[in-house]
């Protein structure tokens, strides 16, 4: 094993342990563990979310991406940046007024009803282990390659960190973990632009013009239609990611780690700027890989193109640089998994055990006792289902879940917050067809069925690779249907509740709040 | 502080408009709120779109190998931009007059 990248994952360890230790001494109450009592400023949780965001999909993905893919790779990455302002202007400031801890009680704030309280924390579990375990199946896949430690050894590294984080630090870890990850990031990949740049004598025309010479591509390096099949594709994918990533949970629950509205406004555009300029960064460094690395050696070393930044570090700065970003791309891994494992904890404390189970009457300590197993059993599971997937191509687990949170969250977050006339049966109808319409597209879709690699050896069915543009439709037709078919007994008094505080910031309810 | 959260709540349940500024308020911020989103998913949704159904336009060189589409790409960049900061502004102003319209003061 390379010394030099040893002692910077053994800095990445001890830094991140010790701010969990910190967190665990001042983490006593539940406000503390879920939403660390609301205790973030607007730019910090903006740099939290931010981090969120720049997943390693985003720093190790896009950037190989755009090195195999070109232009493509590139618009990949708007669809990220892009679901941002729906979220901004629609979403985030009315999950802020209405809940206190989870998606749960927004919906639960409109139609006080168990099941939709369960159901919904279900969708937000579900949602948030898709997500956890391709992550976990990547990271395991690269660190395997940069530590030379066994896949099965990584995952389990990584899994037994992620959980002791949250069980130790709750909330408080996750989100200091996040932001000093989002620094690290955005300085390593600034530091690798300006070197990159410098080789070129600061001349960006002089790195695009010889690009075409480089790239297997050449010239159709710059022109859409290498990374779709079909162009229906290209515009289903920025659909689901549209939609999808602005209603993914844990990107939610951020909101409520700020005081109020204000710096949830402040944190959304602090997290715009930093992530748009994060993806401009990329494009040079997409640039930079296909001339410095060069495409087949970069697909030599994986298929998918995932280790492009460590490559390109190396070729930048040597060794060392190398092992810094790779340290910073395991950071990376980390700080998601983590975000994801604390969200499905939270939901799964407060709304099935406190409020469904117990009927709101939990103590504290029997919550936080709830809310620390809950993190062990979902850790441990996430765990067991990456070590089973390491030859398995876990990537109909990431299109599964945008489309299953574009699907499920995003209809049912806007009639609810919006739609009059919306009422709980509509809002039940509409998550389950939107599960039901994503989970079908999936499986019959490329990413399962491929007559060459597919869990079914057959051709695809519904050949699009993110089905949003089927599924979208569909949950809100059928959130719709729901709500025109049933008795209407949707309760204008609560909407107009409801619509005064998300508007106002005002809290009238709950009232213990 | 109790007590007037009871009596705006009473007031909120029984009334069908209340209180009126508020009412017209929120409705113009909701109306501000979907033509900015409707905005924006056009200008969004106009590069997929375009790629979709006008390949050639798409495809045509402005300048040193950068295409329509480039162009098209990092105009996003600046409208995402744009609108995130325009939104911040305004939504101050509107908490600002519904501030003013409404008959209570903010504690919190």
């Amino acid at each position: 094993m390379n010394l030099t990248y040893f002692l910077f994952f053994l800095a990445i360890l001890f830094g991140t342990l010790i701010i969990t230790y910190w967190a665990s001494q001042r983490e006593k109450t539940t406000r503390q563990f879920y939403v660390m009592s609301s205790g973030l400023t607007g730019m910090q949780n903006g740099l939290a979310i931010a981090g969120d965001f720049i997943s390693a999909a985003s720093f190790l993905g896009v950037t190989g991406s755009i090195a195999l893919n070109g232009f493509d790779g590139f618009i990949y990455a708007l669809g990220f940046l892009g679901s941002f302002l729906p979220l901004f202007f629609l979403i985030a400031e009315p999950v802020r007024n209405l809940g206190q801890y989870t998606i749960g009680d927004v919906i639960y704030f409109r139609f006080p009803e168990a099941r939709i309280r369960l159901l919904t924390s279900m969708s937000t579990m579900l949602v948030s282990m898709l997500y956890m375990i391709p992550q976990l199946v990547a990271a395991g896949l690269v660190i395997r390659f940069l530590l030379h430690v066994p896949y099965h050894l990584s995952v389990l590294i990584i899994g037994t960190l992620m959980v002791i984080y949250v069980v130790f630090g709750g909330m408080m870890a996750t989100s200091w973990i996040q932001i000093v990850k989002t620094i690290l990031l955005l300085s390593g990949a600034f530091l690798m632009v300006l070197i990159l740049l410098s080789r070129f004598h600061w001349n960006v025309l002089a790195i695009v013009e010889q690009i075409p010479e480089k790239s297997p591509l050449s010239d159709r390096f710059f022109r859409p239609g290498q990374l779709f099949a079909h162009p229906v594709d290209a515009l289903s994918l920025h659909l689901s990611l549209i939609a999808g990533t602005a209603a993914l949970p844990h990107i939610l629950v951020r909101f409520y780690t700020v005081k109020d509205r204000l710096a949830v406004r402040q944190s959304v555009l602090a997290s715009i700027w930093l992530i748009g300029l994060f993806y401009l960064m990329t494009l040079i460094l997409g640039f930079g890989v296909v001339l410095l690395v060069g495409t087949s050696p970069l697909v030599a070393m994986d298929p998918s193109g995932n280790l492009a930044a460590p490559l390109l570090a190396d070729a930048l700065g040597g060794d060392f640089f190398a092992a810094f970003i790779s340290a910073v791309a395991f950071a990376t891994v980390l700080a998601v998994v983590t975000g994801l494992v604390v969200t499905a904890t939270t939901s799964f404390a407060h709304d099935i055990y406190n409020h469904f189970l117990k009927k709101g009457k939990a103590t504290e300590p029997q919550q936080l006792k709830a809310a620390k197993m809950a993190a062990l059993i979902i850790g441990t599971f996430a765990i067991g289902l990456s070590l089973c997937m390491q030859n398995m191509n876990a990537t109909f687990l990431v299109s599964l879940t945008f489309s299953v949170a574009a699907a499920m969250h995003l209809p049912l977050l806007i009639l609810t917050l919006y739609w009059k006339r919306f009422n709980s049966t509509g809002a039940v109808s509409g998550m389950i067809a939107g599960f039901a319409a994503s989970f079908i597209c999936v499986l019959l879709g490329p990413a399962v069925m491929d007559p060459d690699h597919g869990l079914i050896p057959h051709p695809a069915i519904v050949p699009l690779e993110y089905p949003g543009i089927l599924s979208i439709p569909a949950a809100f037709l059928a959130a719709a249907a729901g709500a025109w078919l049933s008795k209407p007994h949707s309760d204008d008094a609560r909407f107009r509740l409801l619509r005064f505080q998300s508007h106002t910031g005002i809290r009238l309810e709950p009232k213990d709040f | 502080m109790d007590q007037s959260r009871e009596r705006m709540r009473e007031a909120l349940e029984e009334s069908e408009e209340w209180p009126e500024p508020m009412e017209e308020l929120i409705k113009k911020k909701n109306r501000f709120l979907v033509r900015i989103t409707l905005g924006f998913l056009g200008v969004y949704f106009a590069l997929p779109l375009g790629i979709l159904f006008f390949p050639n336009g798409m495809a045509l060189e402005v300048f040193h190998h950068s295409t329509v589409a480039w162009a098209m790409a990092f105009f996003q960049f600046v409208v995402i931009w744009g609108l995130g900061s325009l939104y911040y502004f305004k939504a101050k102003r509107f908490d600002q007059r519904m501030e003013k319209a409404a008959p209570w003061r903010r504690k919190t």
